[in-house]
């Protein structure tokens, strides 16, 4: 017979018992909440009304199914603790391969998430990127600062030049934009030449078809960023004129956020034509980009270099150029060369040996050989994604990382987690049993230190499926060098559980 | 005998309820005043320590009165002889919950 709830307060009580019954141990649930639904049943008969409500009988009820969760904690703390089988981690091939596949999704999708990230991931934005220099003082190599005087910009592109067919300038600075008459946001303006965009072969968005960008006006290029926040992403906005700090300026397209690798962040591009360009003051510091010509055999292709060039006052200056294809590709330049190191290393913290495995075997087919070199390759080459994604979100887990920085953290933790990497798919691999691929258990230490020239002194490990022992040495000796595999005779199957046997297909 | 040393006045009330003819859960707390949170574990220690025995009603005879079935609580041998020593160390305890027996006479 059930218990059928014809009130309100009644389907409470009962939800109630049913909340205390989850704390029950699950083979004593059913009785438990049996005995509990019941004797409520004879409470209500007891407390409450044939009809209508009762406060006081409602209290009393209400009182007696919160005691049922005493019961119930009783019941979970005085039942017999059911120890979990401990199973160790990545126990089976497949869920080691199934782990690290999940983990180096986890760090892709990461990577994904992340800009900075996202936006090294990505190819080259720039057209001819091989031969786009970026040049700068020469104590600044890597600068990530202003180090070019306008003055010294204008004396490259008005001479005639062999190594470099064209020049653009650019730098950055803070104005009030004016969108409307209370509104007034300050931006991160790049006041750059006409040329800029022309030079880096960046695709402009949203450009008006009957009008050129430089149409010998001040011309204002949104970032997609800025683009969204300050005016909603309206088309409308595009071919506005607008006062940018005292300037009138003519919006004129929209630059997608992950084109704009150069140094400095910038928030609209302001592209000075020729002839207010030269309003520039000559003490202001830029950055330089250059087009090397490909003709010229003065520069090594590819490189950074260093070049001697004569000042506008007579003397002499030396210059860093740096292709920019070095910017572009170094995250995944950095992983091959600390991918390089790690594997340098890897023979000095780790022996490289898998182990002696007896070259006949009962009845191992190549499949099962094979599948155990499969097995090794494929551990290796997931972790390949694994620490270049991982490494990648570390360095870029913060926008406000340095670029010098974010490559010595990517090159620092990608170098560790490459060889923790290496040193541990060894180790696991040595651990396995050569048939099932299962991790070998019940370690067992035999023998005695004192003897180890007269027995054998080290560590026994069982493989759960009966497929053989292994015997790992405590300390190399000539006889004995290497762990070695014992393969067990059938004689031993009767031992072992039929499960383990089919899992490794050996029944 | 450790469960009889260590019984406690709630445990010895509830085995004299049982004794006594109150036989389920809601009939021990409203015999004894208890509250549900107290009775019902009590009763499951009890159980556990070979005290008391419990059996389901059978669902025929719950049916032909419209109710649900009751679990039942039943002293054991040793919940008898616990009770019997518990009776030495509270006194009141059989005046306070009469058994069967106790009315009669």
């Amino acid at each position: 017979m059930r218990i059928r709830p014809f009130a309100p307060s009644k389907s409470v009580h009962l939800a109630i018992l049913r909340c205390a019954a989850l704390l029950v141990p699950a083979p004593r649930r059913s009785d438990w909440l049996a005995e509990w639904t019941s004797e409520l049943w004879y409470v209500h008969q007891a407390c409450l009304p044939p009809s209508g409500t009762s406060w006081q009988g409602d209290r009393e009820v209400a009182a007696f199914c919160l005691g049922a969760f005493k019961d119930a904690l009783c019941l979970r703390q005085t039942a017999p603790l059911r120890r979990p089988r401990k199973t160790p981690p990545l126990q089976s091939a497949a869920q080691c391969l199934g782990s690290l596949a999940l983990l180096a999704f986890a760090a892709l999708c990461l990577a994904l998430v992340l800009p900075g990230a996202r936006t090294a991931m990505q190819p080259s934005p720039y057209r001819d990127t091989r031969n786009l220099i970026m040049i700068s003082g020469d104590r600044f190599s890597e600068a990530s600062f202003p180090t070019i005087r306008a003055s010294q910009f204008r004396s490259w592109r008005d001479r005639t030049q062999h190594l470099f067919t064209d020049f653009a300038f650019y730098q950055t600075t803070v104005k009030s934009l004016h969108i409307a008459p209370h509104s007034a946001p300050e931006l991160s303006i790049a006041r750059s030449s006409s040329n800029l965009f022309d030079l880096l072969g960046l695709p402009i968005q949203f450009v008006p078809a009957n009008q050129s960008p430089n149409a010998g006006q001040r011309t204002l290029i949104l970032s997609e960023k800025a683009f969204h926040t300050y005016f909603g992403s309206d088309p409308q906005t595009i071919g506005r004129v607008l006062k940018l700090g005292l300037l009138q300026v003519k919006v004129a397209g929209v630059l997608a956020d992950e084109s704009w690798r150069l140094p400095g962040k910038v928030d609209a591009w302001l592209l000075e034509p020729d002839d207010r360009a030269a309003a520039i003051s000559s003490t202001t510091r830029g950055y330089v980009v250059a087009r090397h010509n490909p003709s010229s055999d003065q520069a090594p292709s590819g490189e950074s270099w260093r070049m001697s060039v004569h000042t506008p006052d007579g003397g002499s200056q030396d210059f860093h150029c740096d292709p920019l294809s070095n910017r572009i590709n170094e995250p995944f330049g950095t992983f091959l060369f600390t991918l390089f190191l790690a594997l340098l290393a890897l023979p000095a913290t780790t022996s490289l040996p898998l182990g002696e495995y007896p070259a006949s075997p009962q009845n191992l087919s190549w499949s099962i050989k094979l599948r155990r070199w499969v097995f090794l390759s494929s551990k290796l080459v997931l972790i390949l994604p694994l620490v270049y994604f991982g490494s990648l979100d570390l360095a870029h887990c913060s926008a406000s990382i340095a670029l010098p920085t974010i490559q010595l953290i990517q090159g620092i933790s990608s170098f560790s987690a490459l060889l923790f990497a290496f040193r541990w798919t060894l180790r696991d691999q040595r651990k396995r049993c050569p048939v099932c691929l299962r991790l070998l258990t019940n370690p067992a230490r035999v023998g005695q230190p004192s003897r180890n020239f007269l027995a054998f002194n080290g560590t026994e490990l069982i493989c759960s499926g009966g497929h053989g022992l292994l015997h790992v040495p405590e300390i190399s000796t000539s006889w004995f060098s290497t762990q070695r595999w014992l393969y067990l005779d059938p004689s031993w199957k009767s031992l072992f559980s039929d499960a383990h046997l089919a899992s490794a297909g050996m029944v | 005998m450790a469960a009889e040393s260590k019984l406690s006045h709630t445990a010895a009330m509830i085995l004299q309820a049982i004794h006594a003819g109150h036989v389920y859960g809601f009939s021990i707390m409203e015999m004894t005043g208890l509250p549900s949170g107290t009775v019902y574990p009590a009763l499951r220690r009890l159980e556990r320590d070979d005290l008391i025995r419990s059996h389901w009603e059978q669902q025929s005879i719950a049916d032909s009165e419209q109710r649900p079935p009751r679990k039942y609580y039943k002293l054991t041998r040793a919940g008898k002889a616990t009770l019997e020593s518990s009776h030495k160390r509270y006194p009141l305890l059989a005046r306070l919950i009469p058994s069967p027996e106790a009315r009669q006479v």
